[in-house]
């Protein structure tokens, strides 16, 4: 079977979803986000926004009251299992896998769940909406947490997400902490590469001194492998293109342009939950 | 609706009937046009040949050719073309309508002929529009759909089995068959036509021997068509079959244990039933078409839909072809192809599965690929489809592809 019909809807608004940064036109659009956005949809994501969308536009009021009584019954899965099965858009057994997903994701450990959802936002650039979901988790009581190994790992992604907003100095705040609580060579690495970057941040002493100089000449050698595959991407080669533009202003439109989208992309990235 | 016409028109390249609704009286008019000299006063049928009998214009004929070979013809040196020509015959022929039936608005008008290609159908349509009818009121079918109609509004005992009509008129000899097929669900009817003779000459019907011969020609065409075959109705028609005289063994054949018809301006009345089911709304007519300018077969396409397999009919079974345009959005799946399921009326429940490839499009997941299908007919055995990607939304960007390709059905 190779073909899905589809229900015909002429959206006049569509609903914008701010996470992803798109907008939505059609109610498969909208089955697609919650089939494979699970974090973003399974909390906060039923506003009164959606269920207007759903009503006015997709021109299904009958679901949307059904979606009201669910959330009266604080059943927020049930409501988007009932958008699945009232959109025609996914089959059984995919609405089957989505409900055993849900409910595995709710019966994870907080700590864990927490940290699912931080990476979920940090894979999908949301680098704001991900420090504050990592932080969430370094603020639990301590029998909560799931021990060194699982809280290195949470410092050393808010780390991450720290450097994608070139919040540098926080970034190796977390890095210490990542390195302290595990012990592991790969945080260092991170703090090593971070001051190359950043030359003006200094490494304490104490993570200097557990560098060994045969270890900082593999990463040297990693670091400029890692230079040099940036100059050939895509994105260089845009930049390229804009300097060798015909004139001053044609080359100022295409920067102002590209800077315009950062700048766009930046504020879709920054963005916390209050 | 009651004070406007509703005109029927058999248009012939030789002869045009007419009938309107309600109103007994018939017209048979020659498809001339004639101008009168120094003036810009047109003619038709017997005035025209009367007004190049007086010497007072020139006169042209077979109009219906001159449009279909995109031809011009000249009147005093000016030339004009075959429709510009056809669009005044009708206005002629409307002006007269409402002269006579003292109405003074058209209604609708339906047309049958002999030969269905689109091109020729709008240049047709597009005449009858110049000569102020507004173009939704114009409807055009074949003369086997017309013929149909005529059929299909008779008593059910004169199409309870085979039926066949004898049309022989200057523009030659035709048989028109007519057959019904019904199952459980629906009520399905064939018609057909042949042309047995082109051109027939009156002179061959003039004296004795004359007459012999044409009797001689038209049995053994009777007998070839109506031999071993169960009819409930043998239809006459056209100006040759008005007397019957001249013709005593093609009658013996007919009339053999077959109830005989004689009518006349048959196929305009066609026009006038197929017209009335169209302003009445009926969109279901309670059987199924299947003649010219009809598709002997159903598309159909294989969808999931309510998470259910369902079988989509896209183009049914007797859709009119040249005004078919059927479309639908989809999902892309998995597979990369789609697959077309035809079944001809003829063969039943057998089906032909027709495939196209979707080589080309964007490679994204499954399911996120929007799709427009077109289906349209480019004649009653080719079909034309085109998709088009529509993309995913602003989470996957549409792109220029488009799969247009014809298939045979």
């Amino acid at each position: 079977m190779s073909l899905i019909l589809c229900r015909m809807e002429r959206i006049e608004r569509p609903f914008y979803v701010e996470t992803l940064g798109v907008h939505i036109y059609s109610s498969q659009e909208l089955c697609y986000v919650i089939l494979q956005h699970p974090f973003l949809v399974m909390d906060g994501f039923l506003t009164d926004a959606l269920k207007d969308f759903i009503s006015k536009e997709l021109e299904l009021p009958q679901l949307t009251a059904k979606i009201e009584a669910l959330l009266e019954e604080d059943s927020s899965d049930e409501a988007l299992l009932a958008i699945l099965t009232a959109c025609d858009y996914a089959s059984t057994e995919e609405i089957t896998a989505y409900r055993q997903k849900l409910d595995s994701l709710r019966k994870m450990p907080p700590a864990l769940y927490l940290k699912e959802k931080a990476d979920y936002y940090q894979k999908n650039r949301q680098y704001g909406m991900a420090i504050s979901t990592y932080e969430k988790i370094l603020v639990m009581p301590k029998e909560i947490q799931k021990g060194d190994a699982f809280m290195g790992e949470v410092w050393q992604h808010l780390a991450a997400a720290y450097v994608n907003l070139f919040y540098f100095d926080k970034a190796l705040h977390a890095l210490e902490k990542a390195c302290d609580r595990t012990g592991e060579r790969q945080p260092l690495k991170q703090m090593y590469f971070l001051s190359k970057l950043s030359p003006h941040l200094s490494l304490r002493e104490r993570y200097q001194a557990a560098m060994t100089e045969e270890w900082k000449r593999l990463w040297d050698r990693e670091f400029e492998q890692a230079r040099e595959s940036v100059q050939q991407s895509e994105n260089w080669k845009k930049i390229d293109e804009i300097f060798a533009g015909e004139t001053r202003e044609a080359r100022l439109a295409a920067a102002s342009k590209m800077v315009a989208g950062w700048k766009e992309e930046y504020r879709r990235e920054v963005v916390h939950e209050v | 609706m009651e004070d406007k016409l509703m005109v029927g028109i058999d248009l012939g390249d030789i002869m045009t009937q007419v009938r309107c609704a309600n109103l007994e009286k018939d017209w048979n008019i020659s498809t001339v046009l004639c101008k009168k000299k120094q003036e810009d006063s047109w003619y038709i049928g017997k005035e025209a040949y009367q007004c190049v009998l007086q010497g007072e214009g020139s006169l042209k004929d077979h109009l219906l050719s001159l449009v279909k070979r995109e031809d011009r013809a000249v009147f005093e040196g000016k030339c004009y073309t075959g429709e510009e020509l056809l669009s005044t015959f009708f206005s002629e022929l409307f002006s007269m309508l409402k002269r006579e039936t003292k109405k003074e608005k058209i209604g609708c008008v339906m047309l049958c002929l002999d030969y269905i290609e689109t091109s020729f159908l709008n240049r047709i349509r597009s005449c009858v529009t110049k000569a102020g009818v507004e173009e939704s009121l114009v409807h055009i079918i074949s003369r086997e759909e017309a013929f149909l109609y005529y059929i299909m509004s008779q008593r059910r005992e004169i199409w309870n089995h085979e039926v066949g009509l004898f049309e022989l008129t200057k523009a030659g000899f035709h048989y028109f068959h007519l057959q019904v097929k019904r199952s459980l669900k629906e009520l399905t009817v064939f018609a057909d036509s042949v042309c047995l003779e082109e051109n027939f000459r009156v002179e061959e019907l003039a004296g004795t021997s004359g007459k012999k011969l044409g009797d001689q020609m038209v049995a053994a065409y009777a007998e070839r068509m109506l031999h071993g075959r169960l009819f409930s109705a043998v239809i006459l028609t056209g100006e040759f079959f008005m007397r019957t005289d001249w013709a005593p063994s093609f009658m013996q054949i007919i009339g053999e244990k077959r109830r005989v018809y004689q009518d006349s301006n048959l196929f305009a009345q066609g026009c006038l039933s197929k017209a009335a089911e169209i302003l009445r709304g009926q969109r279901d007519s309670g059987f199924t078409c299947i003649c010219q300018g009809r598709l002997d077969v159903s598309v159909s396409v294989d969808v999931l839909f309510g998470g259910k397999e369902k079988r989509l009919v896209m183009v049914p079974l007797g859709a009119v072809w040249y005004e078919t345009d059927a479309r639908a959005e989809f999902i892309l799946d998995e597979e990369r192809e789609v697959a077309f399921l035809i079944a001809s009326a003829h063969t039943g429940q057998q089906e032909k599965k027709s495939f196209l490839s979707l080589e080309g499009f964007p490679n994204r997941p499954p399911k996120t690929t929007r799709v427009e299908m077109a289906l349209r007919f480019l004649d009653a055995k080719t079909m034309e489809v085109t998709i088009r990607d529509l993309g995913f939304g602003e989470l996957f960007a549409a792109s220029d592809t488009v799969i247009r390709q014809e298939v045979m059905l």
